[in-house]
């Protein structure tokens, strides 16, 4: 048998095996957000402290005239990390301030789609 | 008795802080199913299949995943926030989805329009009839006269005795029946005739006169996308010069 032959013979089990070995991980291993495996007062100050800054520049941007209950939520959960932090309980306020993010986040999406609706009925406008 | 109450409503107001920090399970299973629901509304809207940014629906995936496992493990802090995250993905996915949709759709309308417009605008049709050498002769008329001495490959550059020595249609000519060509097929309803002379002897003159006519037909017509009776062919008799070729185009749209 040729060794050109043979590489078929032994790579198409290998390619299956690494083809099924992806498809049965059900978690990625990129996903972008991932919790810390133990969180600290400094872990969970800085999470605060950057969702508040991402609220305060979202909110001179606007984002809440866009996507109004998303921005409550968001709004929301970085409130509840800040008392969360403020009584010391550094996970909850972590958290709380994460999914915080994770709502502006989803805000600035729809903030886009809305955007790109109002340019969609411009163009029909400019069209007719 | 002060004592007591202190220490009770002191308990009570940590109680309820440490209740109220503590994610019940109760509450994580509704952001389970929710994410859940969420992912397949996504899956479900066939029309956003082609929009869809994979990257983001895998993080969805990924996401509740997490959230199932630290749910059956009792971690239900960890489990509500994998979850938040799930639904929180899935939902982008979905605006993203919707916005690339729109964005398509802006980009073929936009095209469409100028399309049309392009296509409307007739002036390329006087152009390419003036570059294939005929003239207006009315508002919807164009003609333009050629010699058989141009339009077809001749034995010394003069018109044969036979038909059969007549050769075949000169490249120049060709490119001027290619524009006629171009525009009958845009604008169907445009008839074309065919006008031909010969100076040879009355019974050679028709011969020759109708061999031209038919050659500059066929040419067209074997290019397709015309009708056969929109050529017409008009071989006449003995003429005053050598070859003569009279084309008139008509219905002609053109700016």
């Amino acid at each position: 048998m040729s060794n050109g032959k043979k590489i078929v013979m032994l790579g198409w089990p290998l390619l299956l095996f690494i083809l099924a070995a992806c498809g049965s991980s059900e978690v990625r291993s990129d996903i972008p957000i991932r919790v810390p495996d133990s969180i600290n007062l400094k872990m969970a100050q800085k999470e605060v402290n950057e969702a508040q800054e991402e609220l305060e520049r979202e909110k001179l941007e606007k984002l809440a005239d866009y996507a109004p209950q998303e921005f409550v939520k968001a709004e929301q959960f970085i409130k509840d990390a800040r008392t969360q932090l403020n009584d010391e309980n550094e996970e909850p306020a972590y958290y709380s301030a994460a999914k915080g993010r994770a709502y502006l986040r989803l805000a600035r999406s729809k903030k886009e789609l809305e955007i790109a609706r109002n340019q969609q009925k411009s163009l029909e406008e400019e069209l007719k | 008795m002060k004592k007591i109450a202190l220490i009770l409503v002191g308990f009570i107001l940590f109680g309820t802080t440490v209740f109220a920090q503590k994610v019940s399970k109760a509450q994580v299973q509704v952001e389970i199913e929710d994410a859940e629901k969420s992912i397949r509304t996504l899956m479900d809207r066939k029309d956003l299949s082609d929009y869809t940014p994979y990257q983001e629906y895998f993080f969805a995936r990924s996401y509740l995943a997490l959230a199932q496992n630290f749910f059956e493990k009792s971690e239900y802090a960890k489990a509500s926030f994998y979850a938040t995250l799930a639904s929180v993905y899935s939902q982008t996915a979905l605006y993203k989805a919707e916005k690339r949709k729109i964005q398509r759709d802006m980009l073929d309308k936009e095209k469409d329009y100028y399309k049309k417009k392009v296509e409307s605008d007739t002036t390329w049709v006087s152009i390419a009839l003036l570059e294939a050498g005929m003239k207006r002769k009315g508002d919807t008329r164009f003609q333009g006269s050629y010699t058989a001495v141009n339009a077809f490959v001749l034995p010394s550059n003069r018109e044969p005795a036979k038909a059969d020595q007549v050769g075949p249609l000169s490249d120049t000519f060709k490119r001027s029946l290619d524009k006629i060509h171009s525009i009958m097929r845009k604008q169907p309803d445009v008839k074309l005739s065919i006008l031909t002379r010969s100076q040879k002897d009355s019974k050679s003159s028709i011969a020759i006169s109708e061999y031209y006519a038919k050659a500059i037909a066929d040419y067209l017509l074997d290019k397709g996308g015309i009708k056969a009776e929109h050529v017409i062919q008009e071989p006449k008799g003995p003429g005053k010069k050598d070859g003569e070729i009279e084309l008139t185009l008509s219905e002609v749209s053109a700016k």
